[in-house]
């Protein structure tokens, strides 16, 4: 008696409390990547933090790079263009991935080579700066501008690498859209933080 | 200062224990190193009292910080203040714009499909529940 008295209150139990259905809001690739470029944000900003304040504290006449080089302006403009160029792309390679998948592989492709096309100019500037003198240790502007510049560019050849593998799955037919916003996501941080690293550290 | 203020603690600490243990032959009053143990704290007395003037006379001097409000040219107190405010509130911006966007997310997905099929436990007032664990035959209380 008792032991059917329980089994018809588990049986209510269950009926009473249902199990929960779950349901994905965000996919859970798109969030992770969101809370990882959070901190990223965080440390960029603690690196242009310490450059503006040391830029500030510094004798005006001691804030420069030897031997009387200037950080290249113009040509770090075109970079620049090629950068937003990239992250346009990839926001359309985004719609028409959303109207049909298979649509967004040459877009997507023609993101991926424009952001390489910024990493590789960036790095060609970097070998005309080291050629002229300009090191790690030759001043504090030439060792911010490398840690800053130079952890951008290894976030860009990061989420390059993200990118990439996004376009392979894609054009294999297995990309998952939470994989390919994370990808998205991290890539437009890329794109967005530059023009704020350009306009302090180059400025 | 700080190094001043310790070896007047530790000489304190000191001349107490020695005295509460009976240490040093029996009794701090006898002891022979009482006189340089006094002299020692009277002269780290003198240079705490020393430090507080010049600390109270010239303050901007005494800071060690060079770039507080008080000291230092107005770019690096500028930028200071601007990098504090900036690193204090870009963290809470995030979260509250991850917040916002998430309860969005949600808000809309509540209303695309009914929040009771999908919210997971469906919750029952008490009354109902009680009737129901109780059977069909049981009069609700």
């Amino acid at each position: 008696m008792a032991a059917m008295s329980v089994t018809r209150m588990q049986q209510q139990t269950m009926r009473i409390v249902r199990p929960a259905t779950r349901r994905e809001v965000v996919p859970s690739g798109l969030l992770g990547m969101v809370i990882f470029v959070g901190a990223e944000v965080m440390f960029f900003a603690g690196l242009i933090s310490a450059f503006t304040i040391s830029k500030a504290g510094a004798p005006r006449d001691a804030w420069n790079l030897p031997a009387g080089q200037v950080l290249p302006l113009a040509s770090t403009a075109v970079n620049t263009v090629a950068l937003f160029a990239s992250g346009a792309l990839l926001w359309v390679a985004g719609r028409q991935y959303r109207a049909r998948s298979s649509a967004a592989t040459e877009s997507l492709l023609a993101a991926i080579f424009f952001g390489a096309l910024f990493v590789v100019l960036q790095g060609r500037e970097w070998v005309d700066l080291i050629g002229h003198g300009v090191t790690l240790r030759s001043s504090a502007l030439g060792a911010f501008f490398y840690v800053i510049v130079g952890t951008h560019a290894v976030h860009a050849v990061a989420a390059l690498a993200g990118l990439g593998v996004a376009w392979w799955n894609l054009r294999a037919g297995r990309l998952s859209y939470g994989f390919f916003l994370g990808a998205q996501t991290f890539w437009y941080f890329v794109v967005l933080i530059w023009p704020v690293i350009y306009a302090r550290v180059y400025f | 200062m700080r190094e001043s203020i310790s070896r007047v603690a530790q000489a304190s600490a000191f001349a107490e224990a020695s005295a509460d243990r009976g240490i040093l032959g029996g009794g701090w009053s006898a002891c022979a190193l009482r006189p340089r143990v006094e002299r020692t704290l009277q002269r780290a007395r003198s240079r705490l009292w020393l430090a507080a003037a010049l600390l109270a006379a010239a303050p901007a001097s005494a800071l060690a910080c060079p770039v507080c409000g008080l000291v230092g040219t107005s770019d690096n107190t500028w930028a200071y203040q601007a990098m504090t405010a900036t690193l204090t509130l870009l963290p809470l911006a995030m979260i509250g714009a991850t917040v916002w966007w998430l309860a969005r997310l949600v808000a809309r997905a509540d209303t695309e499909r009914p929040p009771a099929r999908s919210a997971g436990k469906q919750i029952l007032p008490l009354a109902r529940r009680s009737q129901m664990l109780a059977g069909p035959e049981a009069k609700p209380r």
